[in-house]
C-alpha cells in the first residue's frame, strides 16, 4: 500500500495553518481600518504583503503534495 | 491525473482529449515545457519535435533495468526463470529498436550528458519578456534624459509611472531597510521587479507559457539573490567577518556555535523559499485555470465530437477561468513586488548586520 495518501494529508494541514494565519491578518487589518479609516492604504498594503508571504508556504506545500500524489 | 498512468497506446483516438492535438489527455500539457527547436543526435535541427517516443523509450529502458535487477537477485539454480526474464528483456529491446528506427525519432544532443541543446517554450517566453522590459525601459530613459537636458519634466504616463515607482522604491523601501549604501543597487531591484512582472503577465496569454513557471528560471533568480547577498556582504563587511557576523552577538558562545550552521542553512533556505514561492504561485494559478477549463469535458462528455467538446468547454469553463485569471493579475503583481521587497530585505540585512 502506498503511503502517498498519508503524506498528502500532511500537506493539507499546512494549508489549514495558512488559512488560519491569513484569516487572522485579515481580521486585524479590518480592526485597524475601523479604528483609523484614514490609514486604509497602509493597512491594505501591509496586509496583502504578509498574506503573500504566508501563502508562499501554502503553495509550496500544495505543489509538493501534487507531485507526491502523482508519483506515489 | 489517472489518464497519465495509462499505457502509451492510450493517446491514440479520442479518450478525454479536448485539444485538437488529438492525444494529450492531461491538464498539464499546456503548462509543461515544450521544445520548439532542438538538435537531434545526428546534428540535424528539428522543429516541433515529438518527444513522446523518447519518453516511451525511457520508460521501456526503466523496465529493462528493473527486470535486470530482478534477474540479479535470483539464485544460481533458477535457470528457467532467468531465461524467462531474458526473453522478456529481448522483447522489450526489440520494441525499443522499432521505436528508434521509426521516421523522425528525436533525442536531444547533450553537452556533457546533462544540458540538452534545444530551445523551449519557456526560454522563448523569458527572452520575449527580457526584450520587452529592455526596450520599454530604454525608451523611457532616453525620453527622460532628453527632457532633462532642456530642463523640463518628463511627459507622458509611462515615464511618470516608472518615476513614481522608482521614487517609492528608493525612498520607502531601500533607504529605510538597506541604508544609503544600497542606493546604487536600486536599478537592480527594479529590474527584478519588472522582469518578474512581465514574465508573469505574459503567462496569462493563452497558448503562451509562463517564464517563471519553470523551476529553472525561478531557481536562477533565487540563486542570483543568494550570490548578491553573500557577495555584497563580503565586500562591505570583509570576507571572513561576514560569515562570523551571521549569528547575532551578545549571546553565550556555546549557543553561537550551535546557531552558526542554522544561520548558514537559513540564508540558503531564504533564497530557496523565494524561488519556490514564485514558482508555486505561478504553477498553482495556471493549474487551476487549466483544470477549470476542462471541467465541461470530463467523463462521458469526452466521447463526443470536437465541436461539442469545444462548446461545452466554452460554456462552462470559460466564465470560471476568466474569473480566476482576473485574480491571477493581482497575484502576478503581488508576487513580483514580494520578490523585490524580500530581496531588498535580505541584501540590506547582509550589508550592515552588525548593529
Amino acid at each position: 500500500m502506498s503511503y502517498a495518501s498519508f503524506a498528502v494529508i500532511g500537506f493539507g494541514l499546512v494549508v489549514l495553518g495558512a488559512g488560519l494565519g491569513i484569516g487572522m491578518i485579515g481580521g486585524k487589518a479590518l480592526e485597524g481600518i475601523a479604528r483609523q479609516p484614514e490609514q486604509v492604504g497602509n493597512l491594505r498594503s501591509v496586509g496583502i504583503l504578509f498574506a503573500a508571504l504566508i501563502e508562499g508556504l501554502a503553495f509550496v506545500a500544495v505543489i509538493i503534495g501534487f507531485v507526491i500524489a502523482n508519483k506515489g | 491525473m489517472a489518464e497519465e498512468k495509462e499505457t502509451p497506446k492510450a493517446h491514440e483516438g479520442a479518450d478525454g482529449a479536448a485539444h485538437e492535438g488529438g492525444g494529450h489527455s492531461d491538464p498539464m500539457h499546456h503548462i509543461k515545457d515544450r521544445v520548439i527547436v532542438g538538435l537531434n543526435q545526428d546534428g540535424v535541427a528539428v522543429w516541433n519535435p515529438d518527444t513522446h517516443p523518447y519518453h516511451e523509450v525511457h520508460d521501456l529502458e526503466g523496465e529493462i533495468a528493473k527486470l535486470k535487477a530482478k534477474a540479479e537477485k535470483l539464485g544460481k539454480d533458477e535457470v528457467v526463470e532467468k531465461q524467462g526474464i531474458e526473453a522478456e528483456i529481448k522483447v522489450l529491446e526489440g520494441q525499443i529498436a522499432t521505436i528508434k528506427h521509426e521516421h523522425g525519432y528525436y533525442e536531444a544532443k547533450t553537452v556533457g550528458g546533462i544540458l540538452k541543446i534545444e530551445f523551449t517554450q519557456h526560454m522563448l517566453n523569458v527572452t520575449v519578456a527580457a526584450l520587452l522590459v529592455g526596450v520599454m525601459v530604454m525608451a523611457v530613459a532616453r525620453h527622460v534624459l532628453a527632457r532633462i537636458k532642456t530642463d523640463q519634466a518628463p511627459k507622458g504616463p509611462l515615464a511618470n509611472a516608472i518615476e513614481g515607482l522608482l521614487q517609492y522604491v528608493r525612498d520607502d523601501l531601500i533607504i529605510p531597510i538597506g541604508g544609503h549604501h544600497l542606493i546604487p543597487y536600486t536599478p537592480l531591484f527594479m529590474t527584478y521587479f519588472f522582469f518578474i512582472f512581465t514574465c508573469n503577465m505574459l503567462g496569462l496569454i493563452p497558448f503562451f507559457g509562463t517564464g517563471t513557471g519553470n523551476i529553472g528560471v525561478t531557481a536562477a533568480l533565487g540563486g542570483s539573490i543568494f550570490v548578491l547577498m553573500t557577495g555584497l556582504g563580503m565586500i562591505y563587511q570583509g570576507p571572513i567577518s561576514y560569515w562570523l557576523h551571521l549569528v547575532p552577538s551578545g549571546i553565550p558562545f556555546l549557543i553561537q556555535i550551535l546557531l552558526f550552521p542554522i544561520e548558514l542553512l537559513g540564508s540558503v533556505i531564504k533564497c530557496g523559499v523565494l524561488c519556490m514561492r514564485l514558482f508555486s504561485n505561478m504553477i498553482g494559478g495556471h493549474l487551476v485555470i487549466s483544470n477549470l477549463l476542462s471541467l465541461g469535458v470530463l467523463g462521458k462528455f469526452a466521447t463526443l465530437t470536437p465541436p461539442v467538446l469545444a462548446a461545452g468547454m466554452l460554456a462552462i469553463g470559460l466564465p470560471l477561468a476568466l474569473g480566476i485569471s482576473l485574480l491571477e493579475v493581482l497575484v502576478c503583481f503581488v508576487q513580483a513586488y514580494v520578490f523585490m521587497l524580500l530581496s531588498i530585505i535580505f541584501v540590506g540585512g547582509a550589508l550592515h548586520a552588525d548593529h
